[in-house]
């Protein structure tokens, strides 16, 4: 069921043809197992020719100023393939902060950077695991004459293997600050990531040179994690998608006891049970998305969204294993790049629990 | 079929009339009491039926009934985009016409694609009108998921046919004036090539209905025995031995109808299940437990779900797609919800869910629920069905291999 506008879907046509022939998942593999590098200048011929890395950056930066609708579809098509470039990680969690702060005069540099494809961004708002949303208990940003200088820590950044600047929070005396800190001015190291698709990161900060943002700035804050929950979902349900195609295939062709798999009900059950909780969480992830380009509050949209597609993402990635029986469980197949990204995924930005407790506070229990 | 001209002009002169007519004759959900499902008890009592016919009637004399349905057999041959307008128009209101669902949705329809000029001329009419209430009857004691394994028999006399044996689970069959019928008339070929439709009076002589009550005490529906039934020859609906393309137009229609309407998704987009959970959590204490936190959020989110999915169907039907898996996806979905609810329900209500005193009815409803949900997930196709459903039209899957396939029907084991 399609309830895109025309536009959106020639938009996300575009973007599944070009990751096909660029990112095929054999591909893909390879740069996960490290035996390839992913093209050289390839983020640049994105951004230029998809206009990818600027979608939702307005025009007047040399974006596309498309909607958060239109990225969220995109999304989906990038964690339908597991292409490895910084789509997720900069034009969109390293890029909404910018448009959330709406501080032209700062924002101006990064945006057209950004936007050319030429630097890319990440968000480091973590600092330890099992905060939902992200506390500041550590980062401390002072200022100091016309600039500010930070100290303190982030984890769990998804920074592709290092972006060209990082959006940092830390608190000030005027409240939680949002900041921007170039590469150069940071210590960056690489954690081992489950998801061998996505490199994070460590990075440490000591008297760090940061540009202001938004300072007091805890319901830019809010809203960017709430933003940031909703585009992950985005993503996943492109995977958990890519997972229910993934199943059928292999049930339909898999020949045991004489009889093709799928034909068995408890194959069909199961991939059946994965196409009801698909669609669902499709609904939850776009409806998120769609009030988030409206500009309503989406604090339960966005739970909601997070909840629903991590669960049918891991679910999914776990149940196409099992139809695939011992190769699915292989290095050599793919089943486990998009098991693992759903694992990670699933507790990055909230997990489920989180989210569920989260959702009930807001609705006033 | 249809004929109509249809501009914005006049589609746009059309949906005036049709907010007119609601706003002077039907009822607004919001004016109703909110949040009772009356799954259990619609279209039972006189009462109810007394009001369905009427609005019924008006509807018909209003112009307004069978909108896309040819001319001739008294429908309106507006166009579907017509429908379109009144479905919107119509939401948010109270229709009184669930009686009117078997008869409209799936009998009216297998009539005017299978049925004879003399037939769709005699009953179209009148089911459009309201009066005439027709039932369906195909499922058997024998016979449920494998509605093509049935036995009631009929056998041609001279210028009649002699039917017997028994149907089940017939809903509004102690109203209905007419049931579409199907019935084994050749044993000795494939279960799928020997059977037959007919129109039965469904006061003929030999017809016997029995309401059956549900565990939960509500009786819906019905069993219906033939002993002995004579129709005429010209109650045959399609063709001799072939009534099972006949059949599965029907079924198509029921799926269609819920798809479009009900399953689940044809009320509101609120999240009325989880208020009245989180209310009771609150009264007994138990929104502080952390499980108790979980299971509720967890019903939010299959609630909210169930509603955007609701939503996105209607959107995809307005901009023209044809009905996708959502009914059937929309009906696992809602029944699982609707078990899951029940269930918290009880756990939030502990010993006064099974026992209560005669004033509490914040137990007895609850009760009730838990009990009418094990029918919920059944009626209309369990759960399995819906999944090789799923798995099958929406997924290409194969079907399993059937032994009864290509076997004389008296060969095959039945019940």
């Amino acid at each position: 069921m399609s309830v895109m506008t025309e536009e959106r879907e020639a938009l996300k046509a575009a973007v599944a043809d070009y990751l096909d022939a660029t990112f095929p998942i054999d591909k893909v593999h390879r740069i996960a197992n490290g035996k390839e590098d992913v093209p050289a200048g390839e983020w640049t011929k994105a951004a230029q020719g998809l206009g990818l890395a600027g979608l939702v950056i307005p025009e007047e930066f040399g974006g596309q100023g498309a909607s958060l609708g239109e990225l969220g579809a995109v999304l989906q098509e990038f964690g339908r393939t597991l292409a490895p470039l910084p789509m997720l990680s900069s034009a969109a969690l390293g890029t909404v902060p910018f448009l959330v702060c709406d501080n032209a005069n700062v924002s101006k540099p990064y945006l057209e950077a950004l936007a050319a494809g030429t630097a890319t961004a990440a968000l480091a708002l973590s600092e330890a695991a099992n905060q939902w949303p992200a506390t500041i208990n550590n980062t401390t940003a002072t200022p100091s004459g016309d600039t500010w200088s930070i100290t303190g820590s982030k984890s769990f950044v998804l920074d592709n293997g290092g972006a060209d600047f990082y959006i940092v929070s830390a608190s000030t005396p005027q409240g939680p600050g949002i900041f921007v800190v170039d590469a150069a001015d940071v210590q960056r190291t690489d954690l081992n990531a489950m998801d061998l698709t996505r490199k994070q990161s460590a990075i440490s900060l000591n008297n760090a040179k940061a540009t202001p943002l938004a300072i007091n700035a805890q319901e830019q804050l809010t809203k960017i994690q709430n933003l940031a929950a909703t585009l992950v979902a985005s993503e996943q349900i492109g995977g958990a998608d890519a997972i229910l195609k993934m199943m059928v295939e292999y049930a339909k062709m898999r020949v045991q006891f004489g009889r093709i798999i799928g034909s068995f009900q408890a194959i069909k059950h199961m991939c059946a049970n994965t196409l009801v909780e698909v669609e669902q969480a499709r609904g939850a992830a776009e409806d998120a998305a769609d009030r988030a380009a409206e500009g309503e509050d989406i604090t339960l949209s966005a739970s909601l969204a997070k909840i629903a597609c991590s669960e049918v993402f891991s679910d999914a990635t776990l149940t196409n294993i099992r139809v695939h029986g011992g190769i699915g469980y292989t290095w050599e197949h793919p089943a486990h790049l998009y098991f693992r990204r759903a694992r990670s995924t699933n507790a990055l930005f909230g997990t489920p629990a989180q989210h569920r407790e989260a959702l009930l506070v807001g609705l006033g229990y | 079929m249809t004929t109509a001209i249809e501009t914005p002009a006049n589609l746009e002169e059309f949906r005036l009339k049709v907010r007119d007519w609601f706003s002077s004759n039907a009822t607004r959900e919001d004016a109703e009491a909110s949040g009772e499902s009356s799954e259990v008890e619609e279209g039972e009592t006189e009462d109810f039926l007394v009001v369905a016919r009427k609005f019924q009637n008006t509807l018909y004399d209003a112009g307004l009934s069978g909108l896309s349905w040819p001319k001739e057999y008294g429908g309106q041959g507006l166009t579907m985009n017509h429908q379109q307008v009144f479905n919107e128009e119509a939401s948010g209101y109270v229709l009184p016409s669930t009686p009117f669902m078997v008869t409209l949705g799936m009998c009216a329809p297998t009539i005017l694609q299978y049925g004879t000029e003399e037939q769709r001329k005699r009953h179209i009419g009148p089911m459009l009108r309201g009066d005439e209430i027709w039932c369906q009857l195909f499922s058997e004691p024998g016979a449920g998921s494998d509605v093509a394994g049935l036995t009631t028999k009929a056998v041609q006399d001279g210028d009649e046919w002699v039917i017997n044996g028994q149907k089940v689970w017939t809903s509004g069959a102690h109203y209905a004036s007419f049931g579409l019928i199907v019935t084994r008339t050749n044993p000795d070929v494939p279960k799928h090539k020997g059977i037959t439709m007919f129109i039965v009076d469904m006061k003929a002589p030999g017809v016997t209905v029995r309401p059956l009550r549900q565990m939960s005490g509500a009786s819906g529906f019905n069993e219906v025995f033939f002993d002995n039934v004579r129709v005429p020859a010209t109650a045959l609906v399609g063709v001799v031995d072939q009534g099972w393309t006949a059949a599965i137009g029907t079924l198509m229609n029921e799926r269609v109808s819920i798809g479009a309407g009900g399953g689940g998704l044809g009320r509101g987009t609120g999240t009325v299940q989880f208020d009245r959970l989180a209310e009771l959590a609150t009264s007994t204490g138990a929104i502080t437990d952390p499980v108790t936190r979980n299971e509720l959020a967890t019903i939010w989110v299959k609630e909210r779900t169930l509603a955007i999915l609701g939503d996105r169907m209607r959107a995809s039907l307005k901009s023209g797609n044809a009905p996708g898996p959502e009914g059937s996806i929309a009906k696992l979905a809602g029944s699982e919800l609707g078990s899951r609810v029940a269930d918290m329900a009880m756990d939030l209500l502990a010993e006064s869910g099974q026992a209560w005193n005669n004033d509490d009815e914040e137990s007895l409803r609850w009760a009730t629920n838990v009990l009418a949900s094990p029918g919920g997930a059944i009626a209309g196709g369990t759960p399995e069905i819906m999944r090789n459903i799923l798995g099958e039209r929406s997924l290409g899957l194969p079907k399993e291999p059937q032994l009864d396939r290509d076997m004389p029907f008296k060969e095959i084991r039945t019940n």
